[in-house]
Order: C-alpha cells, then structure tokens, then sequence
C-alpha cells in the first residue's frame, strides 16, 4: 500500500550540509496500523510530512498504491499535532469537518451523511454546530479525526496526534482511533515519541535511529486484538516489547528518550 | 466596579461636559464660542434640511466611494504582494515612500490632474488612506499559520478557497486593524479636499461659514464632523465585532 525506499533528507543552510535522514526502507500492507518511533531529531515528522506530499525527499522514492508521491495523494487524511492550529476557528465543527468535501464529494446529501458519519464516529454528533474554540483540547482533536475520516481515507497520517492532551484524555483518543480503525478499515502510520502508545497501538512498530537516521529495527506486536488500556498493558509480551523498543531506540540513539 | 457602574460613568461623564460647554457658551458671550444653544440651533436648520443634500450627501458619497476603493484595491494588492515575496521586495521602498508622504501634499497635483470635481477628492482620499490597508493586508497574509496552508494542501483545497476561507479570514484581523485607521484618515482627507478645492462639502460649508462670519455655522458643520468621525467608528466596530467573533473566547 505504502512503500518507502531508500528515502534520505539533507537540508543545506550556508554551505554546511545536515543529513537528518540517511536511508530508510519500509513498506506498509493495507489496512495495517504502523507506528514510527525514534530520538527527538531523527527526521520522523520529515518522514510523514514527505509521506504525505508536503516535503520531498532528497532522495529515494515514495509510493502510494504503487504511484510516486509528487504532491499531497487523493484519499488521504492528516492529523496534525496541534489541534488548535488545523482547525479554523471561524468555522463551525461540522463545517471544519465538511471542508475537504466540499471540494471533492458533488452531493450535498452524501457529504451531509460522511460528516455526520465520521463525527458520530468520534463521538462529537452533538457538537456539530459548536466552534473549535468552546471544546476542549481533546474534543478538537476529535474534530481532526473527523474531519481526516470524512474524506474516507485510504491512507491516514498521523504526526504525534495526542502529544499535546493529558494522559487520561490520550488514553481515551488512542481508544478512540483503535476503534474508528476498526470501523473504517483503513491503512495507518502514526508518528509518536511515546514509546508505550506506539505498542500499544501498532501492528509493527518502526524504530529510527539517531541521525543521520537509519530503520535501526523493526518490531512486529504480536499483542491480540481488541486491545484495552489496562489488560493489554497489564501483559507481560507488552513489557518485553516496550522494553524492545526502548532498548532499540538506547542502543541507536544517543540517549534513551523517556517513555512520556 | 460592576458593568453597570462604568455604564453610568461613561454616559455621566460626557453629559457633564457637554452641560459645562453649554453653561460656559451662554454665559462667555464670545464672538469664537456662541452659545451652545445657538450652535444647535443652526445644526438643525443647516444640516437637517437643505445642506443634507447639497453638501452632506456629496460628501458622504466621496468617501463612501474612496473608502470602497481603498479597501477593495488595498486588500487585492496586499494579497498579491504578500503572495509574491520577490514583487514585495521590489515594491517595498516605493510604497513605504508613498505612505510616508502625506495626503494632503498631493492636493495640488490632484487638482492639476482631475480640477476640482470628486475624482480630484476619491483619488487624494485613495492615495492617503490605502497604506494602512494594503500595508496591514501584507503583514496579515504573511502571518497566516502555515498549519493551515498544509492542511488545505493535504486536503487539496482549491485555491480560490484557500484565499477566500483560509488566508483573508485568517488575516482579517490586521485587514481590520487597517481598515479602522483607513477610516477616519478617509473623514480627514475628505474634509481637507473639500477645504482646498471644492464647490460642495461639509468640508466646504465649515469654512465658507467662517470666510462669512457665520460662527455657529461653522461650529455646526464642525460638530457634524465629529459626529460623523464617532459614528462611522462605532459602526465599524460593532462590524468588527461580528466579523471577528471566532476570536472573543481565545
């Protein structure tokens, strides 16, 4: 579904050259949940931004279902960060998730019923009409869940998505979007520094290393599914390969990052 | 202090001052400051009756037109500008001359090139209150979020959209920043080129009335350009009001 190969990223400033990302290969099967970790620097953000036609690689290719990508591909939806910076204020919550379609869907009805569908789906139905600004942080980023499952995607982005709501309300969006996954069946790569969400989360977890930054591993989460927050994490396979992925990430990187 | 206390204090205070004008006119006996009384007097049978079309109503149009003009034209060119960094690179020492030099200055050459007719007086107005406008539209538009802009791309938003519901939004208040000072320069460049070369105007009536001695007209015409400056300022504000209401709860 997602190929990356031999993708590289140098920026050049005043004659002096930084290599953030050296090589990194992957591949991603439809309908899969990937997550990517790594030290803060190690270019994952350049890696989803280039992913998803905002940036390009200086070398290497991506492809989407086999096309190159030049520019942001059809059927694809993106999470931002932060939340409070994609949505636009002066747009109702239902609008705000509507946007894309306007564009993109001709019937009205149909794109009444996709926004009704995917904010029924984050659990924000009763919020339509509501703007960003009276939610709270985590009810905003549910809008730019919405507004990314509208558009029905084949492929969903997510560049450290929850880094910015407290621990109980990240719990409750990593919930959420297990859920919503399910529901929409869509191929997914989550960027995050939280080393327990990304195994929590994943069917394989991509571990970069320092840069310039290589796949330093690869782990595969063999943790059934459906996974809740206190039994999954209670599992002992869920410390070994949280550990795993730490100690991937201490070996290659320079310091071991915290787990939050 | 309660709402309701600085309420009171707003509406006494104002009062307290118009009563003390009122009470030092009447009794100054002056030639410069006729009684308040009288002022209001010629205000009413000047400006309620046939000067409210001879000279109110032209001057209301040449700004209404300017100002529609510096809006339209500053919020179009600031666009461009800020969109197109090398032609803002080009064109920033020249505009940056251009808003320092000041309006009335041109009056002379307005004159050479229109006489003295209204698009002498839309072309000063234009050439003084734009700045604010298109130079408040750049800055408004460089500083729009690039979260933003991703988004649209990643949404492959069309770019007629972009501008329309992203990037002016976005940048609407500094656009309405401008457009506030824009204002009452457009009242102030009205009166001064209807002072200099005009055959109508209140700009024109204020200082006939005083090349005839007719003092109280004159306060008149002046009072009625306060009025106008403090009206079309809380109209605009209560616009603003509305059209920046996403920003109130932030």
């Amino acid at each position: 579904m997602l190929e990356v190969r031999s993708f590289a990223k140098r920026y050049e400033s005043r004659g002096t050259v930084t290599e953030a990302v050296r090589d990194v290969s992957f591949s991603v099967e439809q309908g899969e949940l990937l997550c990517v970790v790594g030290p803060s620097g190690c270019g994952k953000s350049t890696l989803l931004r280039s992913v998803a036609g905002l940036d390009r690689p200086t070398s290497g290719e991506i492809l989407v279902n086999g096309t190159p990508v030049t520019e942001p591909p059809e059927n694809m939806g993106v999470v931002f960060q932060d939340y409070s910076r994609s949505l636009l204020p002066w747009m109702t919550v239902s609008r705000n998730v509507r946007l894309p379609l306007d564009y993109k869907v001709a019937d009205a009805g149909e794109r009444q019923a996709a926004t009704l569908r995917a904010l029924e789906a984050v659990g924000l139905a009763g919020f339509a009409d509501h703007y960003p600004w009276q939610l709270s942080g985590g009810m905003q980023q549910r809008v730019a869940i919405a507004r990314a499952l509208a558009v029905n995607p084949t492929l969903l982005l997510m560049d450290e998505p929850f880094a910015s709501v407290d621990a109980q309300t990240r719990a409750e969006l990593e919930d959420l979007l297990l859920q919503v996954w399910q529901e929409f069946g869509m191929t997914i790569v989550l960027v995050t520094h939280d080393i327990d969400e990304s195994v929590y989360l994943g069917d394989r977890v991509l571990v970069l290393s320092r840069p310039p930054s290589t796949v330093a591993t690869v782990v595969p989460v063999r943790l059934p599914r459906p996974r809740n927050q206190l039994d999954t994490k209670h599992d002992s396979l869920f410390a070994d390969l949280r550990t795993e992925v730490l100690s991937a990430i201490g070996a290659h990187g320079q310091s071991a990052p915290a787990a939050h | 202090m309660t709402r309701r206390t600085l309420l009171a204090i707003e509406i006494v205070c104002p009062a307290l001052a118009v009563l003390a004008i009122a009470i030092f006119t009447s009794r100054a006996d002056s030639y410069y400051f006729p009684p308040l009384s009288g002022v209001v007097q010629s205000f009413a049978d000047i400006w309620l009756s046939e000067r409210l079309v001879s000279d109110l109503l032209p001057s209301m149009q040449r700004m209404a037109i300017a100002y529609a003009i510096c809006v339209v034209a500053g919020v179009g060119a600031g666009m461009v500008l800020a969109r197109t960094p090398r032609l803002m690179t080009a064109c920033e020492p020249i505009l940056e001359f251009l808003r320092a030099l000041p309006g009335p200055a041109l009056i002379p050459f307005g004159i050479l090139l229109f006489g003295i007719g209204d698009t002498m007086k839309i072309f000063i107005i234009v050439l003084g209150a734009i700045w604010p406008i298109l130079m408040n539209t750049v800055d408004g538009v460089r500083g729009v979020d690039p979260a933003l802009l991703h988004m649209a791309r990643v949404y492959r938003l069309p770019r007629r959209v972009v501008f329309s519901k992203i990037i002016l939004r976005s940048a609407s208040p500094r656009i309405l920043a401008g457009m506030r000072t824009a204002l009452s320069l457009t009242i102030i460049l009205m009166v001064v080129s209807e002072m200099v070369g005009s055959t109508n105007g209140v700009g024109f009536s204020v200082l006939q009335a005083q090349r005839t001695f007719a003092v109280s007209e004159m306060w008149s015409g002046i009072l009625l350009l306060g009025l106008i400056g403090f009206l079309a300022n809380l109209a605009f504000l209560a616009f603003e009001k509305r059209a920046l209401f996403w920003m109130r709860q932030r």
